[in-house]
């Protein structure tokens, strides 16, 4: 009986086997960083392994056991034999990658026993002891038994308190800054989070925040990838955080080649015929190495599923600390569930990138084609899970001419329709100007 | 659910290679340099299949050490501690520097070998 419970409390081959899926697989990597803690192992040394993986897996160093063995040696650990005999076993059962969510299980609701057994001790003392009167202890029991029950490692009720104290502190932190753009910066609005490449823009939202869905439309041949690379120029380049960008019809070279353009200003027809002059190619040059000493970390991938965008996506949080992930364009993705209808499967990929964007604190930009008549499928359910709605639509030349409002612009051939911002104003228009020679975008300029 | 055996195969003698570096460290018959260094070399030859590198270990390990190639040896042995095993470009420069190395190193082998077989005559 003993040993049984024994057993279910401490399930060490499972600690072992998650482990060496560790070792030997990236995704197993991702899983296991993303879904455990250290204490989630009941072994010392497994934790200490589980550790080390997690810090060379952060700095993008693949752990094999002679890495691992480095790793230890630098912080002076494993200092016996026996140690390294339990890291050789681990390394040398591994399981294949697709198994590793049986075997984190396994652990974690070990993990998650041992709590529970520690709980029941506690509560157990303290009835011995008679430390609280009966209904706050029952009161305090059920809080931490539902706590153990049915909220996962990162989620939290907020007491009434906490809630409060939360309120206090954003609106003090707003009063000041209402107070800081009115006396120092002559009212621009500092920015709550990443630049959107556009004043007019930056002003509706804010910028792009920790846990926002973006979702920008417009028709085939219209801006789609400019826009992203615009929003990729401003936050890498301009604002120095890094940035995934999920590219899932355009090749590196396609990909690469557009950045020429836009950090060159030299069009990108001359660009790839390489028709320039030696003063474009030396602009040319000049774009290429501020790229590259930018963090645009680019992944182009024609069959793109929800699965690998969250997978990849961890992983570049985890060892790049990403800011904003970029998926251009959601309509190319894998259809993994071909029964379900157009507008199902998109709804579902908006679901997941919401879902990414909460779980990793970053903002997360979904790029969607809108039909030939500028609607947009499934959008009503697109509309309801994004924080900011955004389509990029054409300004046609009889359109300037009858409306008043769009004369007063220089050159305004495109305005970006807010359909949606859950932080502030939308049904508004922005008037901006997208040079499509460049692949550049701007706001529109005043006569 | 498959369990992957690793016997027979070459990981289990990385594997194996790495436990008994880690054991002689931990023991205090490697310096913690020597045995990162070997480390980092089975890494190489191993998991990242260097045959080039290996080639060149093959032929240091054919001769045992004799007295006129320690000096050589230690030269070798100093060259292998002192490069960044990290770097494609240092272990690119390593390579040919031990091969050199080792390639005098058998030459000297083999003409005391020579000179060995002459006296015999």
């Amino acid at each position: 009986m003993q040993k049984i419970q024994e057993e279910i409390l401490v399930d060490l081959e499972s600690e072992r086997r998650v482990l060496s899926g560790m070792l030997n697989s990236e995704e197993a990597r991702i899983e296991a960083y993303d879904s455990l803690k250290e204490e989630d192992f009941y072994h010392p040394l497994h934790r200490m392994v589980f550790s080390l993986i997690c810090q060379l897996y952060k700095r993008d160093v693949k752990p094999t056991f002679a890495e691992l063995l480095k790793e230890a040696q630098n912080l002076n650990l494993f200092r016996t034999q026996q140690e390294i005999s339990e890291l050789a076993y681990i390394a040398e059962h591994f399981i294949e990658g697709e198994n590793i969510g049986y075997w984190l299980k396994r652990v974690k609701d070990s993990s998650r026993l041992r709590k529970f057994e520690a709980f029941l001790r506690r509560y157990h003392q303290m009835i011995r002891e008679k430390q609280l009167p009966v209904d706050d202890l029952l009161m305090q029991a059920e809080e931490e038994l539902t706590n153990l029950t049915v909220l996962d490692k990162d989620d939290h009720v907020d007491s009434p308190q906490e809630l409060a104290n939360l309120g206090y502190a954003e609106v003090e932190r707003r009063y000041l800054r209402f107070k800081e753009i009115s006396e120092v910066n002559k009212g621009v609005l500092p920015l709550d989070g990443l630049p959107t490449g556009f004043d007019s823009l930056n002003n509706v939202t804010l910028g792009y925040k920790p846990g926002d869905l973006i979702i920008l439309g417009a028709q085939t041949g219209h801006g789609k990838t400019a826009f992203a690379l615009h929003t990729a120029k401003a936050v890498t380049i301009e604002h120095k955080a890094n940035i995934l960008y999920l590219n899932t019809e355009m090749s590196r070279v396609q990909i690469a080649l557009r950045w020429g353009s836009i950090l060159s200003q030299v069009e990108h027809e001359k660009i790839r015929s390489g028709d320039l002059t030696s003063r474009e190619f030396s602009e040319v040059l000049q774009g290429y190495s501020v790229l590259s000493n930018s963090g645009f970390y680019s992944y182009p991938c024609p069959n793109l599923t929800p699965e690998k965008i969250v997978s990849i996506t961890r992983k570049f949080k985890a060892q790049y600390d990403i800011k904003m992930m970029i998926l251009d364009y959601v309509g190319r993705m894998e259809k993994l569930t071909p029964n379900y209808a157009e507008w199902q499967i998109l709804e579902q990929i908006v679901k997941t990138q919401k879902m990414l964007a909460q779980n990793l604190e970053i903002a997360v930009m979904c790029l969607v084609q809108l039909n030939e008549d500028g609607t947009l499928q499934g959008a009503r359910r697109m509309k309801n899970e994004c924080d900011l709605m955004i389509k990029m639509v054409p300004v046609t030349a009889e359109e300037i001419e009858q409306n008043e409002k769009l004369k007063r612009f220089r050159d305004v051939n495109y305005r970006l329709i807010i359909d949606k911002n859950r932080d502030g104003r939308s049904g508004i228009d922005i008037m901006i100007h997208f040079d499509k020679a460049r692949q550049t975008l701007r706001d529109a300029r005043l006569v | 659910m498959v369990i992957i055996d690793l016997k027979n195969r070459p990981e289990k003698w990385y594997t194996e290679l790495a436990r008994i570096i880690g054991v002689l460290q931990v023991k205090g018959r490697l310096k913690p340099e020597e045995a990162r260094c070997l480390l980092d070399i089975i890494d190489l030859v191993i998991i990242q299949q260097d045959l080039e590198l290996l080639h060149i270990l093959e032929e240091f390990t054919e001769y045992e050490s004799i007295p006129e190639t320690e000096e050589i040896d230690e030269i070798i042995k100093a060259t292998l501690l002192a490069a960044d095993l990290k770097q494609p470009e240092s272990i690119e420069q390593l390579k040919a520097v031990v091969q050199e190395l080792v390639r005098e190193r058998t030459r000297i082998q083999n003409k005391k070998r020579e000179d060995e077989n002459d006296y015999l005559v």
